[in-house]
């Protein structure tokens, strides 16, 4: 059940009908009822998988918020970090893994070939969000007040259980508990993000995915200037993409009268690649910060500078073998890793330098400057192996003005005109939208509008979110 | 007050794309609405792509149709056939089905016709959105509006059905030569499905009236290349010629050159052309043997 379907909207409409007329008392219930359905409609073996994850680390925690011999929580600790990761493992990786392992062998196609296999759904966020509530038990920067229900609820809240946003248990689970009351405000405040992400699904993804697709897909007979649309097509059509899902997961929530953290803070408008991080996807980037970086960081510390840089590449390396174990995701995390150490060891002397030159154009050349790195590794996010990406990149360099728009034989540059004049729509739609964030009487109007553009300029394209992969 | 407008704005959306738009006659849905309606003459030429952009003189319509497969030519054939006519017919002879149905598009307006919803059901895309006026078009607004941005530019002239690509793109021997090795990796042959087999012959011992063209338009040399099942390709085109309404006229092996192809099976205009007036002579010369009675002469306009 995607949360663009017609199907999901349906169910999400009838669980807020039946959250608001049922007494408080039995919304928390009502709210885990609807969490299973929605899961179980993915998968019910895997339903159970969870659950048993959900009880072991309720367990866990229980025992961490109770006990206080050290020794013992740490055993309990390394246990519950080892059982999730194990999971992780055996379900998101192991396909690669044996893939891989074969190909040394020639036993099987080629070596970055993933043996299909059905991994959980969303299981890679479910794990990070139990290792943060094990970690913090942990740490004792948080306490497990709530009970087993609430705890269950908080590992499978449906409107974030597919693809994030991944939620912290101090903020989340006192609302769970609570079984959310949603006021008027929040009901006008999820419409309106719900309509919006689903503008940026339909209208600016879906569209874009039609082009950038086509110019992956067949590399050798475009020209520079293609290849260097579809790669900044593609990094936009990641952003619309991510950010209209967790708008809809969002909005969903609010409708419940839950708050989710933010994902997403205007990162396109970032100056550099570290300041893009911490605005681009914030949960796991602050997850990663917190759970990784810093702990690394405070054992490295002796190394100096040289400790921050090789925690930094670690710390995104792994943030890119998260998405999948594939050497393009971890090449990607490298070069973000790479591309914030530099950053990291230039700081004082480009503050130095560039005080003297007027503050708007350093920002400016600073946003190029990270909009353009951003959209060449996003091309190595988006390749399906090393070669392909490897042909979008000569394709890039190569300076061939003479190359094809499309693939399509009937495909013509008006067709690119009327992408752009939907990408057009999408910019008026995204100005409408914060314009008028401050007046809940203009939402109907505004999700008028964001209807009227999904029927008339959407495009369904590719059926899934990308970050639903993941 | 905003449900209102987004109901009127969807319906008087739909109305202007379907009436202005999507059924002219040189769309797609414009060629089905003109089969579903036409009573007169004609000639129907029923196939994929592959016949599209030919031009078969007489007094020809083709409904070669994009990644169309038997089960939509099937369709197309249970509705001309159920019309009081007795003009000959010419239906492409697949070697291998693609199983594709093409772009669904082309079928929404004519979703709540029984023929239509089974072909859609058969291939697993009929939604329920495709009978509630206003939204039915959810997602393909731009593909229609892509067809007609194409015919307005001059890109494609579309006449009596057939395509024409006005400013179709230089040869490229080397992209060619790439084509033809990826041919050479596939698999060639004749691959029949018996079902299928036995319902296009159910519609011609049926309707003995009507005359078949059963035709195999030119493939590249390279298709040929290991070709399996040639016998049974044979022995099948043996079966329907002993039919005394059928005329299969196999030039499957006709040669043209590389030039002459935009990819392995598709010819570009010219060769397409050539190959037309051949086949038109062909059909002439048996239609004048047969004493069928005289065919109206080629339309002026479209």
């Amino acid at each position: 059940m995607g949360l663009d379907s017609a199907i999901y909207l349906l169910f999400l409409g009838f669980v807020a009908v039946v959250h608001t007329w049922i007494p408080g008392r039995w919304r928390v219930t009502a709210l885990l009822g609807a969490s299973l359905i929605f899961y179980a409609a993915s998968s019910i073996n895997y339903l159970i998988l969870l659950l048993g994850l959900c009880s072991f680390n309720y367990g866990a925690v229980s025992y961490l918020s109770r006990i206080l011999d050290q020794r013992r929580r740490t055993c309990i600790f390394a246990g519950a970090v080892m059982a999730n990761l194990t999971a992780l493992i055996a379900f998101k990786y192991a396909g690669a893994f044996i893939g891989e392992g074969l190909a040394r062998f020639g036993w099987h196609g080629q070596g970055t070939e993933v043996i299909p296999w059905v991994i959980p759904l969303g299981l890679s966020y479910f794990t990070l969000q139990m290792l943060a509530c094990v970690t913090d038990a942990y740490r004792r920067t948080w306490k497990l007040d709530q009970g087993f229900t609430q705890f269950v609820l908080f590992g499978l809240f449906f409107p974030q259980i597919s693809s994030g946003p991944i939620p912290r248990a101090e903020r989340l689970l006192p609302q769970l508990a609570s079984g959310g009351c949603p006021t008027a405000e929040d009901r006008l405040a999820g419409l309106r993000l719900i309509a919006y992400g689903l503008f940026k699904k339909y209208v600016v993804a879906n569209r874009l995915n039609e082009y950038v697709s086509i110019i992956f897909t067949v590399p050798s007979g475009i020209g520079t200037l293609p290849a260097l649309l579809a790669c900044g097509f593609n990094a936009l059509q990641l952003y619309a993409d991510f950010s209209g899902y967790v708008d809809i997961a969002i909005g969903s929530a609010r409708l419940l009268g839950i708050r989710l953290n933010p994902n997403f803070d205007r990162p396109l408008s970032s100056t550099s690649v570290t300041e893009l991080w911490r605005r681009w996807h914030m949960t796991l980037s602050f997850w990663l910060r917190d759970y990784l970086y810093m702990p690394l960081l405070i054992r490295i510390r002796i190394f100096g500078k040289l400790g921050v840089v090789l925690t930094l590449v670690i710390t995104f390396a792994i943030c890119g073998i998260w998405h999948a174990a594939t050497w393009t995701y971890l090449l990607f995390g490298i070069s973000q890793g790479l591309a914030m150490s530099v950053e990291f060891l230039t700081k004082s002397w480009r503050a130095k330098r560039l005080k003297r030159l007027p503050k708007r154009l350093v920002a400016w050349a600073g946003n190029i400057y990270t909009l353009g790195f951003f959209a060449l590794a996003q091309v190595l996010f988006r390749a399906a192996n090393l070669s392909q990406a490897r042909g979008i990149y000569s394709r890039m360099f190569h300076l061939q003005m003479s190359g094809m728009f499309t693939a399509s034989p009937e495909g013509k540059p008006y067709f690119l005109a009327l992408d752009c004049a939907a990408i057009g729509v999408g910019i008026g739609v995204a100005f409408f939208y914060h314009r008028t964030s401050d007046r809940p009487t203009s939402t109907p109007w505004f999700v008028l509008l964001c209807a009227l553009s999904i029927l008339f300029f959407g495009h369904l394209g590719s059926a899934h979110f990308i970050y639903a992969a993941f | 007050m905003a449900l209102l407008v987004f109901a009127g704005s969807c319906l008087l959306g739909d109305w202007v794309f379907t009436h202005r738009i999507i059924l002219r006659p040189v769309s797609d849905c414009g060629r089905i609405q003109h089969l579903c309606l036409e009573d007169g003459a004609e000639i129907p030429v029923f196939g994929t792509s592959k016949i599209h952009n030919l031009d078969m003189g007489l007094n020809t319509f083709n409904y070669g149709m994009d990644g169309t497969s038997f089960e939509a030519t099937d369709v197309f054939l249970q509705i001309e056939l159920a019309k009081p006519k007795v003009t000959p017919l010419i239906v492409e002879l697949q070697f291998q089905d693609a199983g594709t149905l093409g772009d669904e598009g082309k079928y929404i307006p004519f979703a709540s016709d029984p023929r239509f919803q089974q072909l859609l059901k058969r291939f697993h895309v009929l939604e329920w959105r495709y009978f509630v006026p206003g939204i039915r078009y959810f997602g393909y607004y731009d593909w229609y509006f892509k067809d007609y941005l194409n015919e307005r530019a001059h890109v494609t002239k579309v006449n009596r059905g057939f395509v024409e690509f006005l400013h179709p793109r230089p040869f490229d021997q080397a992209k060619f030569d790439e084509i033809v090795r990826g041919r050479l990796q596939l698999t060639n042959g004749y691959f029949p499905d018996e079902d299928q087999n036995r319902r296009l012959i159910a519609h011609i011992t049926q309707h003995p009236q009507r005359l078949f063209f059963l035709v195999v338009s030119p493939f590249h040399p390279s298709c040929f290349v290991h070709f399996q099942n040639e016998e049974k390709l044979k022995a099948f085109e043996a079966r329907l010629a002993a039919f005394p309404n059928v005329v299969v006229i196999d030039w499957g092996r006709m040669y043209y050159p590389d030039s002459s192809f935009v990819d392995t099976l598709h010819l570009r205009h010219d060769a397409a052309m050539d190959f037309s007036q051949k086949m038109q002579d062909q059909i002439g010369q048996v239609l004048r043997e047969r004493n069928a009675p005289a065919l109206p002469g080629k339309p002026s306009g479209p």
